[in-house]
């Protein structure tokens, strides 16, 4: 990577830059990533300060241990939204968060059955996502958008589905993998991933 | 403690994982067994990357949060900069050994000993294939050193396909640190792994320029990332040679690097 030109770089440079505390480096990442980073903090948080404070840990962390990440492992994108993911997920359930979260989940349990298409339009899909999206069986959609934007454990899930747990966790991995093979088919899904790096 | 899971409900589990879906005793469990299993971490990869799809968002990060960001990153890392090079992460140091010693002649030892221990950590992690002892954290104060001297050895053999056998060192390099007291340290990279019957060997030149005297100055064995070494005082050059696995005492085959003090 030329230190000079960081947009040039791809982000498994970028991140070797990191580790030698180039700050023009982790800007670039952040330019890159931060808004899919904010936005999937504050979709599961439902609140900007504290997905603004996930996003700086996430960033943060990166910065001070840039060898978590391998780019062997995926792409820097996807290890980044992990992060997010999961320090959402530990806000949210903390015990300062149940009680809204619970109010939320009650709402939705009584309106309507999740419906994850609709979910993810609010967050600008590509059409090919969509697509594959459509193709997932309802029971898939529902467990893992209740697990990855609800925050919920698969124990919570099926609980709240009413359904075993042995089923629901089978339905979230069978879920994810029809995901995969829809997006790899429709040539969304490749090596490196569905977005590009500058 | 739950009772112990199966491969197959570990399996089963994974997708949920990926999710951070799974919780305490079952997460110890799974995470364990990644542990043990590439290929299951290979299968984490990529669910955990049809996840991102979902959060493929096109949400602006709000302003102003990136100089919050900038602002806690604190203070300016250190100027030494270590002059091996790592394979295994693609990392390349270019600045040379004549930096740090800049660096190291402009403060003290006390302070960049500090310095030295932050970036230590930090390039510990990063090139993580480096050894982790004692050895290494002593090359690095003695680069640190005002008093130390440094060398890059190079191939004499500027062929790319040569052996170290024939004197090429597939272009690869090393980096020397030589203390008053004779003591030194060797960094190398990229210097190709030799068959089971044959080692590297560091050999210290003093005398004459023209017919030099070779002393060895250590055996290196198959391939090293970092040696330790004691040398003549007065020696003024230094060459790596490939020889038969048990060392020679006179160098045999030709420099597959070479390299001598400014």
């Amino acid at each position: 990577m030329s230190a000079e030109d960081p947009r040039g770089a791809s982000d498994a440079q970028l991140v070797v830059a990191v580790g030698r505390f180039h700050q023009a480096a982790l800007a670039e990442i952040y330019r890159r990533h931060a808004g899919a980073t904010f936005g999937l903090a504050l979709r599961i948080l439902n609140s900007r300060v504290l997905a603004e404070d996930v996003v700086q840990e996430v960033f943060l962390r990166l910065w001070n241990q840039p060898e978590k990440f391998d780019p062997e492992r995926g792409s820097l994108r996807a290890f980044l939204l992990a992060q997010t993911h999961g320090r959402s997920v530990d806000l949210v359930r903390a015990e300062s968060s149940r009680r809204t979260r619970e109010e939320k989940d009650a709402r939705r349990r009584t309106t309507e059955s999740y419906d994850l298409e609709r979910e993810v339009e609010q967050l600008t899909l590509g059409e090919n996502v969509r697509a594959a999206l459509a193709e997932l069986q309802e029971s898939e959609r529902a467990a893992i958008e209740l697990a990855y934007f609800g925050g919920h454990s698969y124990r919570e899930v099926a609980e709240m589905l009413g359904q075993p747990e042995g089923t629901v966790k089978s339905r979230i991995r069978a879920g994810l993998a029809h995901l995969r093979t829809s997006l790899v088919t429709s040539g969304a899904a490749g090596d490196g991933g569905p977005w590009l790096e500058s | 403690m739950a009772r112990e899971l199966s491969p197959h409900e570990l399996h089963e589990l994974l997708g949920a994982y990926a999710l951070d879906a799974v919780d305490g005793d079952e997460r110890e469990q799974l995470e364990a067994w990644l542990e043990r299993s590439p290929e299951a971490r290979e299968e984490l990869a990529g669910l955990r990357e049809t996840a991102a799809f979902l959060s493929h968002a096109g949400s602006e990060a709000p302003p102003g949060l990136w100089a919050r960001i900038e602002d806690a990153l604190g203070e300016e890392p250190p100027a030494l900069v270590l002059p091996f090079r790592r394979r295994t992460f693609a990392l390349r140091l270019t600045a040379g050994i004549a930096a740090a010693s800049v660096a190291a002649a402009t403060v003290t030892v006390v302070v960049l000993s500090d310095k030295i221990q932050r970036q230590d950590d930090r390039l510990e992690a990063v090139a993580s294939s480096m050894e982790r002892d004692g050895t290494r954290r002593a090359a690095l104060a003695a680069m640190a050193d005002p008093r130390s001297r440094t060398m890059h050895l190079e191939s004499p053999n500027a062929s790319p396909n040569a052996s170290p056998n024939d004197g090429g060192g597939g272009g690869a390099t090393a980096t020397l640190v030589s203390m008053h007291d004779g003591a030194g340290y060797l960094m190398s990279a990229d210097l190709p792994r030799l068959p089971n019957d044959q080692t590297y060997q560091l050999w210290a030149m003093s005398g004459p320029n023209d017919a030099p005297t070779m002393v060895s100055a250590g055996v290196l064995g198959r391939d090293f990332d970092l040696a330790a070494f004691r040398a003549p005082t007065d020696a003024w050059g230094f060459a790596i040679t490939a020889e038969a696995a048990s060392g020679v005492v006179r160098p045999q085959g030709p420099h597959v690097l070479e390299g001598a003090f400014a």
